[in-house]
């Protein structure tokens, strides 16, 4: 999976929009040009959550008519590369937005409230 | 409980075998030992002391053919398939048997005149008026027998007693069947792991899903998960419009949008198979 | 019935038959709950209760689980199928015809169900038949054929019935069709298609010039194409935005929905064969109506096709599929047409003709863009679980939303100083 066309737009957005600390770019060691970008969110992005923790982005391109091509196991990859208990799938739109989802490996329990 | 396997009807006419059927469970004992067994089904048919609603139905209860197949292949129940059978059954149906039917209908009707009777007599006795029953009274009881349309079939019950169809041929090849019409075969290795780590499931397509899986009997828990159809583990791309319209809609009525790859070279695909990630909207952006 | 209880009949059988006349002071100590279940009048549907969020392992949750099942069991096992003697009507499935008869049709259910041949026997289709018999009006006995009287017919149960549906789609449809008719909607199978449109010919007739005219008018279209060539920017001198809107929207190729009667039948006239359909409608629908007659129904309110999506073959209808439903769809008019566009057919009887206050423009044609034109329903079998989904045709193209020069300069300030301001808001928010 090739994502470095959109990690730019990602990362200014998490920075100048959503307004995170410390974000950066890097590569991960799975095959293809895979990228996640990383950063601190401003408060905690859960009630669940115990304290505020460094995320990890994964950006992918979301098109009107074409599937993109992350499959589960390039997703697996990541987790496993990454050793975390979730990922945020930054999914850019053509027109520049940026729409963030949780993804977490395996059976997720729904909050409580 | 009883250690019998419950029949399962497959709805489908005859000689349909390229259509699989609908599983169907007639008996309401048989519904209360799956629910026990964690299957809760639909039930789909009119109740008949309420029979202007949809909200709460009655005999007979859908079963998914995941539920099915899964009930079968763990020795829990076995299927009847075919109208062949029904017909089969009036077919062979002797002058004796009819006789004891018309003769359990009478038995029938004679303890309801009873239960009426005494049911009269005590009414008499409180209001103080004499016990003798009158003409008039005699043909309004006469006129209040019920007759009862039963749920289960007596005519199928015998003829699955005398011809087994509980063998593992005819069970393994109705199996087949099933499997192959299903719209995605991946489906029930989804449904497999998630049977074994306690879930009970129902259709999902009321939240956009193939099932949607609660942690606890229905009737009493709220669901925790929407899940899509099975995807290839490797191949298939996960559908980011799928992921962003559903991730919205769950995080509205509380579940997450669950999807499951089955891996494909497992032939014989266990429980290890299958790989769940769970999706919600991240709440910003 | 359950097996329990068919055991407790045979038991009390044998009893009776040794004890026989006697039995009186024997019957007291019986258990008389199957019986007693027959008399009980009242519905009992168990209430949905709150629900938790999860098995927490406590026993105060399972006694509420336990509660819960068993008030729904009880439901269950409380309503006896069936009806008193003296309300008895019989039913004798046909299997070679796959319908029944009711030789004395007793009963206001006569009045959407059933279909009296010319020797006037009341036949029922299977759907009718096995809702009767769920609901408990008729009792239904299979009826053999070398027979002439009905003593040796067996009756049957609901799961004999079940059994004996053709195919799972029979079995599919037969439960959009008792959902619908628990509602209070009459439901009958469509006809097929070749007889609608022979329904149709007298009304059509008359209207043949206006077919012929909306054929002269998609020629006409046809020798605008030069519109498209780019020649056309510089022959053409635009003088007003309301042109230049104009040129703009015939740039754009878009499907028209009909909209009149006189266009609903010049379509079907026109209607040109494009291979036999795969799909036709499953039921005809009529909302609740006392005044509804089986012999002469009229037009169905809706048309329901129904898909099962778990099976091999489902496919959700296509684009050109879609185009043929709409184009065979026989509902009524006055249901698919908003109201300010049929005001060519007379208002219906009966119907107080309401003098509502006049709508503004931009709101009526906003009305037309969400109501859209024709629509049939998809019924969507999940296992059991039916979602009905409304197709409506819609026509976007012919509505100008951005710039209407016919519009007088009043009505367009002020539909604009109200776009503005709802656009104000929205953009507040």
């Amino acid at each position: 999976m090739n994502n470095s066309s959109i990690l730019d737009l990602v990362k200014t957005n998490l920075a100048q929009q959503q307004l995170w600390d410390s974000v950066e770019i890097l590569k991960l060691d799975v095959p293809g040009e895979c990228w996640v970008v990383s950063g601190m969110p401003p408060h905690k992005l859960s009630n669940d959550d115990k304290e505020l923790e460094r995320e990890w982005i994964l950006p992918v391109d979301l098109q009107q008519y074409r599937s993109g091509n992350l499959t589960l196991e390039i997703a697996d990859g990541v987790f496993t590369t990454l050793g975390c208990r979730r990922i945020v799938l930054g999914i850019a739109n053509d027109d520049g937005t940026v729409v963030y989802y949780f993804m977490y490996k395996g059976l997720h329990k729904p909050k409580k409230n | 409980m009883s250690g019998a396997k419950i029949p399962i009807n497959l709805i489908r006419g005859s000689d349909n075998e390229r259509c699989g059927g609908i599983a169907m469970v007639f008996n309401i004992d048989h519904i209360r030992e799956l629910r026990n067994l964690g299957f809760a089904g639909i039930l789909a048919g009119t109740l008949p002391s309420a029979a202007q609603q949809n909200a709460f139905l009655s005999v007979p209860l859908r079963l998914m053919a995941e539920e099915a197949l899964w009930l079968v292949e763990n020795g829990r129940a076995f299927f009847i398939a075919g109208s062949e059978v029904v017909i089969a059954a009036i077919q062979t149906l002797s002058l004796q048997e009819m006789k004891l039917a018309e003769r359990k209908l009478d038995n029938f009707f004679a303890e309801q005149r009873a239960f009426k009777q005494v049911r009269h007599q005590e009414k008499l006795q409180q209001l103080g008026l004499s016990s003798e029953m009158s003409r008039t009274s005699e043909s309004l009881l006469e006129s209040s027998l019920f007759v009862e349309t039963p749920n289960s079939s007596d005519l199928i019950a015998r003829r699955v007693k005398a011809n087994q169809f509980d063998c593992p041929e005819i069970q393994r090849a109705l199996c087949g069947q099933l499997r192959r019409n299903c719209k995605n075969p991946g489906d029930y290795y989804v449904y497999k792991a998630l049977k074994c780590d306690g879930y009970y499931l129902s259709p999902g397509a009321r939240f956009g899903g193939r099932f949607i899986a609660y942690p606890g009997d229905p009737l009493r828990y709220h669901s925790h998960m929407t899940v899509q159809p099975a995807l290839n583990y490797q191949n298939d791309p996960l559908d980011l419009l799928q992921v962003v319209s559903g991730g919205r809609l769950g995080t509205g009525v509380k579940k997450l949008w669950v999807v499951a790859g089955v891996r494909a070279q497992v032939e014989a695909a266990t429980e290890e198979a299958v790989s769940f990630f769970s999706i919600e909207w991240a709440g910003f952006g | 019935m359950s097996v329990g209880v068919i055991e407790v009949v045979e038991d009390s059988a044998v009893r009776s038959a040794l004890v026989d006349s006697d039995a009186e002071g024997d019957e007291l100590s019986q258990d008389w709950s199957h019986i007693a279940k027959l008399s009980k009048s009242q519905v009992v549907v168990p209430k949905r209760g709150e629900k938790d969020y999860g098995p927490d392992g406590t026993d105060a949750q399972e006694l509420l689980l336990y509660k819960a099942r068993k008030a729904m069991f009880d439901s269950l096992s409380d309503a006896a199928r069936g009806t008193v003697i003296k309300n008895l009507t019989h039913a004798f499935y046909v299997p070679e015809l796959h319908s029944a008869f009711v030789p004395k049709p007793k009963g206001s259910f006569m009045h959407t169900i059933g279909k009296v041949d010319r020797k006037g026997v009341c036949w029922l289709t299977f759907h009718e038949l096995v809702y009767l018999a769920e609901r408990g009006t008729i009792t239904p006995y299979f009826k053999h054929s070398e027979r002439q009287d009905h003593d040796l017919d067996p009756s049957l149960s609901i799961e004999d019935l079940y059994m004996l549906f053709k195919s799972p789609q029979e079995a599919d449809e037969f439960a959009v069709y008792a959902h619908l008719k628990r509602l209070g909607f009459i439901v009958m199978n469509s006809q097929p298609r070749q007889e609608m449109t022979h329904r149709e010919v007298p009304k059509a007739i008359p209207s043949l010039f206006q077919s012929f005219r909306s054929l002269a008018r998609r020629q006409f279209d046809i020798f605008r194409t030069p519109t498209y060539h780019p020649l056309q920017f510089h022959l053409m001198r635009y003088t007003s935005s309301g042109q230049i809107y104009d040129a703009l929207s015939k740039l754009i190729p878009h499907y028209v929905a009909p909209k009149t009667i006189q266009d609903l039948q010049g379509e079907k006239l026109l209607t040109l064969k494009e291979g036999d359909s795969s799909r036709s409608f499953t039921f005809d629908v009529w909302k609740p109506q006392g005044s509804f007659k089986k012999k002469a129904p009229g037009w169905p309110d809706f048309q329901v096709l129904v898909v099962n999506k778990n099976t091999k073959d489902y496919k959700f209808p296509t684009y050109s599929e879609m185009k043929l439903l709409f184009k065979n769809l026989n509902t009524k008019v006055d249901s698919l047409v908003p109201e300010s566009l049929s005001g060519k057919t007379p208002p219906e009887k009966g119907k107080a003709q309401r003098q509502s206050k006049p709508v503004a423009p931009h709101v009526e044609q906003q009305r037309r863009l969400k109501k859209g034109y024709r629509s049939f329903i998809l019924a969507l079998m999940d296992d059991g679980l039916i979602s009905f989904v409304r197709l409506t045709e819609s026509d976007f193209g012919s509505e100008k939303v951005w710039f209407d020069p016919k519009r007088s300069p009043i009505i367009k300030s002020n539909s604009r100083n109200k776009r503005k301001t709802s656009s104000d808001r929205s953009a507040g928010k």
